[in-house]
């Protein structure tokens, strides 16, 4: 993590320096090393079809690439990708107008393999219940929950959203036990 | 559960791969986007030329001067939809590095100030094309007049009702493009 860190630094430091589309490629693939997995995991929230998760998350790093010389520090690289993975993911929901209940729709059942007795697998259903959880949350919160998931301080988040820290503590709080009371009902 | 464990469950990838990026796909993708944004405005401004030259083409060679009137009003009245479409298309795009609360609010305005734009279709796209095509059809109506109910029907007639239909047509085809983009909108929410 420390070191992919120093990677992300490093290359955002060349590309500032040179501006040359090579080093705009060397920063977003660590961007992409750092952060991929966290915004797999957002795409999958927004999108359940996996073809158009894919596509989503290209869009995603397309948007990231084409803001990279728009990136003045005023927050963390972190927060950046986030802000862009998060309003993409927004766009996406509205163009395809992939309302909570038909994103619900899709999710998969638990198969024969999620309902295997073993702990693996009943950590992975659990896991899929959280996801579904997260995705049927409206936007704004979801966006919120997802964040904080990803370990993200409520200055971070309230960074991402554009919210004061007191709103944001408000809402994030008020969503947190949206899901609590969604996992409540699954689990 | 807590929520530490909420947040290691949260972090447990069903797929264990790696994420990779085909930069290629990337930067195409990219220049894709750019391209497509010029192109639609440019297709427009390009429609909307070809219909200005070949009416004013049609008014300059018209045998009569009620009927080279009528083709100039049309003329005019592209000139006036081209432009307005420019004017009023031109939108500025919501900034996806922005704040997500910024990002949502421009991008749910431009959603609802473009489907306002289509519901107004009637007055600013249909409206300017009407007065030309008025005094075509009037034209035609005069020529005709007194030489049969048929050859009335065949040159006045038949383009009123093609005229009123497409008309109708662009002005429903907008509406549910409209509605379209209101879903849009509320689905921000």
């Amino acid at each position: 993590m420390m070191q992919t860190m120093t990677t992300t630094t490093a290359t955002l430091e060349a590309f500032r320096t040179s501006g040359s589309d090579r080093d705009r490629d060397a920063l977003l693939r660590a961007l992409v090393a750092a952060e991929g997995r966290a915004v797999r995991r957002l795409c999958r929230t927004h999108e359940r079809d996996p073809s158009r998760q894919e596509e989503l998350e290209q869009d995603v790093w397309v948007a990231v690439w084409r803001a990279l010389p728009q990136f003045r520090g005023d927050a963390s690289l972190r927060t950046f990708v986030f802000r862009v993975a998060h309003n993409v993911a927004a766009r996406h929901v509205s163009v395809a107008v992939r309302q909570v209940d038909e994103a619900s729709e899709r999710v998969a059942e638990p198969t024969a393999e999620t309902t295997d007795p073993g702990q693996r697998m009943d950590r992975r259903r659990q896991r899929a219940e959280l996801e579904r959880a997260v995705a049927a949350l409206p936007l704004v919160d979801r966006q919120l929950v997802s964040s904080w998931l990803e370990g993200m301080s409520t200055a971070e988040i309230a960074a991402i959203a554009g919210m004061t820290v007191t709103n944001t503590t408000t809402r994030l709080s008020r969503a947190r036990r949206r899901l609590m009371a969604s996992l409540g009902r699954t689990t | 559960m807590n929520e530490e464990e909420l947040r290691d469950l949260w972090r447990l990838d069903p797929e264990e791969d790696d994420v990779t990026v085909d930069m290629t796909a990337i930067r195409q993708a990219a220049l894709d986007f750019d391209r497509t944004i010029a192109r639609r405005n440019l297709r427009e401004v390009f429609a909307g030329g070809v219909v200005v030259a070949a009416f004013a083409a049609m008014a300059v060679t018209a045998g009569a001067v009620p009927q080279a009137v009528g083709f100039a009003l049309i003329a005019v009245g592209g000139a006036v939809v081209t432009y307005n479409m420019v004017r009023l298309g031109t939108l500025a795009e919501a900034d996806p590095s922005s704040a997500t609360g910024d990002y949502l609010q421009t991008l749910e305005a431009n959603y609802r100030y473009q489907a306002d734009l289509l519901r107004r279709v009637p007055v600013w796209y249909v409206g300017p094309l009407v007065p030309g095509y008025a005094v075509h059809v009037g034209v035609r109506l005069w020529e005709t007049w007194g030489s049969g109910l048929v050859d009335t029907l065949m040159l006045a007639g038949v383009p009123t009702v093609v005229g009123l239909l497409v008309g109708a047509g662009v002005i429903w085809l907008n509406r549910r493009a409209a509605t379209e983009l209101d879903a849009k909108a509320d689905a921000l929410h």
